[in-house]
């Protein structure tokens, strides 16, 4: 990350709801918020990593962000243009500059076009370079994620890729245009742990030599530990807790992500690995739509305070912002990890 | 006499392309009440060991040589009458992706209480029903959701019914493939501890089928890791894990993400994995492993005793 922590996007009370079709008995049902009112910045060259289960929303903010859904409320700034407002040519140009990398990379990619059709498409799409260059910078493109030779992939189609190529493929294809900011949905989750270590590779290596700011989307504590300079936890839709990967991995203060890290399952270095308990056995009764999201699942919680106000962001430390009313009483339910069950077995 | 006993068995498939060696020669051994952890990545034969032990392989699958001895009796010989006998009676599996194991149309509890009656014939349908509370009880399900349908259920409710399913006539083995990968890590946590406490309760010996090295790990007492069709290490998991003798488990190893420790760069595993049409001759790992030697290419390695259990496919340990 750059010393000067300056801001490439920021999101403004970003909120997203998305409204269910009624049938034909009941005239709709309830709407589903997915974003809550989400406010935070991505510096320029971090990895920001927003880590959190499926239903948290934290794909449909990687939608936001490229403008392949409207917010509901709330503005995103990139590079202090508002993204929200933009039309015409002026989107064209953010698109340039703002690359995805989808999840599955066996759905992602066209099986009937070559690895150079698919690769090229984008620079055809904004007119950059003639044919000639074309072809030597995705060459360029396939050689930076390790595809090599290129000339061996170039007319090759994804059904002779194995899953890792064709990421590779993939992030090939979202790095042609030289983006500024890179958002990677859940890029592993398809592939062998040996195979996403590579991913994980190419993308450090994006950042570290292009200066490739990204939004890390994905659901693992681990890959966002290795591969992010901040990270953003969300719980249904709600931001948690957000600092730096460290200090929320290694003293996490809200009870959510300390329930995450509990669940994790703990592997080698048992030493080190502690244990929160903020995770209830069985669910509180909660108060509908007041209090905070997490009350009713949260072993700390307060039962006056927190069923029925909902906690904003704290900065609690220098960058580490928590939103949570107890998160200083947590510390005290930390108790040593015993290997118990373990050796049990 | 051990419970179940795996004896150099091999599985292939017939292909277009002609047929493939997807096991060769695995054997191990797993002891009542015991659970053992088979781990390696996509396509390197876990699932087939899986199916081919509940004998569940697909029409072009087959197992071409070895014995499956469950309590000492060769499953591969027995009639097709034995056999269904045997399966979910005294061998059960939790498939892979809750999701698509239960029959959309039936309400859930009709479709345990049916797995039951057909295991059980003489039983009434009331009581069989009953049975299935008690089994929601047991792992977890509220017993008003018994008419539900699958639909209806989350995604972890949708494993746990599938693992009521697989406790319903109390099999002595339980074979789990992967019974946790489409949920939620505190979801997995959840489904974890309950499967390790009915192991316990009912000493239940399981086969824990992942490419989680984290999962097998946190769940089973012994593990075997495969690679390409085979086992290549196989021990006590504090063993494996900990002192790791072949090149891959150490690669796959330094491979994978922790939460804990030091944070080290990962470090991933260059090339692909072979074909198992035309496997290699020699070691089938020696293409991707920084320690080959010459020979490792020429002839197949040979399992080295590491001491306590710990054994190793190897050339170089």
């Amino acid at each position: 990350m750059t010393g000067e922590n300056k801001p490439i996007l920021q999101m403004r009370n970003i909120h997203k709801v998305y409204k269910t079709k009624g049938n034909l008995f009941r005239s709709s049902g309830k709407d589903v918020i997915a974003l809550n009112r989400i406010s935070l910045d991505i510096y320029k060259g971090e990895i920001f990593g927003l880590v959190g289960e499926s239903g948290s929303g934290k794909t449909t903010a990687g939608r936001l962000i490229v403008s392949l859904e409207e917010t509901s409320s709330g503005r995103i700034f990139l590079d202090s243009h508002e993204v929200t407002a933009l039309k015409g040519r002026a989107l064209k140009t953010f698109r340039r500059k703002v690359q995805m990398i989808f999840q599955d990379p066996y759905q992602s990619l066209n099986p009937q076009r070559s690895i150079y059709d698919t690769v090229s498409e984008p620079l055809k799409i904004h007119r950059m370079g003639k044919t000639s260059d074309r072809k030597d910078r995705v060459r360029e493109a396939l050689k930076a994620v390790g595809l090599s030779p290129p000339d061996d992939f170039l007319y090759r189609y994804p059904h002779r890729l194995s899953g890792g190529q064709r990421q590779r493929v993939a992030i090939a294809r979202a790095m042609i245009l030289n983006p500024e900011f890179v958002i990677a949905d859940e890029p592993t989750s398809m592939l062998d742990a040996s195979i996403s270590a590579q991913i994980f590779n190419i993308l450090l290596t994006m950042r570290n030599k292009l200066g490739v700011t990204q939004l890390f989307i994905t659901h693992s504590l681990a890959a966002a530990r290795y591969l992010c300079d901040r990270i953003a936890v969300i719980y249904r839709g709600h931001l948690m807790e957000l600092g730096r990967a460290e200090a929320v991995i290694q003293s996490p203060r809200h009870p959510y992500t300390q329930a995450l890290i509990d669940a994790v399952p703990k592997f080698g270095h048992s030493k080190d690995a502690r244990r929160y308990g903020t995770l209830l056995a069985k669910n509180h009764e909660a108060r509908e739509d007041k209090g905070c999201i997490f009350y009713p699942r949260c072993a700390i919680a307060d039962d006056h305070l927190c069923a029925r106000k909902a906690p904003g962001l704290t900065e609690i430390a220098t960058g580490h912002w928590v939103a949570c009313f107890r998160q200083g009483s947590v510390e005290s339910s930390l108790t040593p990890f015993s290997y118990g069950l373990a050796e049990g077995r | 006499m051990a419970l179940l006993e795996v004896d150099n068995i091999s599985i292939g498939y017939h292909t277009q392309k002609g047929y493939l060696k997807a096991v060769e020669g695995v054997s191990f051994v797993l002891e009542k009440g015991q659970s053992l952890g088979l781990v390696g990545e996509s396509g390197c034969g876990k699932t087939t060991i899986g199916m081919a032990l509940m004998g569940l392989l697909p029409p072009n699958g087959s197992v071409r040589k070895g014995r499956i001895l469950l309590e000492g009796r060769n499953i591969l010989t027995m009639s097709d009458e034995e056999k269904r006998h045997i399966r979910w009676r005294e061998m059960a599996m939790i498939f892979q992706a809750a999701m698509n194991a239960l029959n959309p149309v039936q309400r859930v509890g009709d479709q345990i209480a049916e797995a039951i009656r057909v295991h059980n014939p003489s039983l009434e349908k009331g009581a069989a029903l009953s049975q299935v509370e008690g089994l929601f009880d047991l792992v977890g399900i509220p017993r008003e959701r018994l008419r539900d349908y699958p639909h209806q259920y989350s995604g972890g409710m949708k494993q746990r019914a599938v693992i009521a399913m697989a406790l319903a006539c109390h099999p002595k083995v339980i074979i789990a493939d992967e019974p946790t990968t489409a949920l939620d890590v505190i979801v997995q946590d959840q489904i974890l501890e309950e499967v390790r406490r009915l192991q316990r309760e009912f000493n239940i010996g399981i086969i824990f089928i992942s490419h989680d090295i984290s999962i097998v790990a946190d769940m089973c007492r012994d593990i075997g890791v495969m690679y390409a069709g085979q086992l290549v290490e196989m021990g006590p998991w504090r063993a494996v894990f900990e002192s790791p003798a072949h090149p891959y488990t150490k690669a796959l190893l330094s491979s994978f993400p922790t939460l804990t420790g030091e944070k080290s760069d990962l470090v991933p595993i260059p090339g692909e994995t072979p074909n198992l049409i035309n496997p290699p001759i020699g070691c089938r790992f020696c293409d991707r492993c920084p320690e080959a030697r010459t020979f490792c290419k020429a002839t197949p390695p040979q399992w080295v005793d590491m001491g306590s259990g710990h054994q190793v496919l190897c050339f170089r340990s």
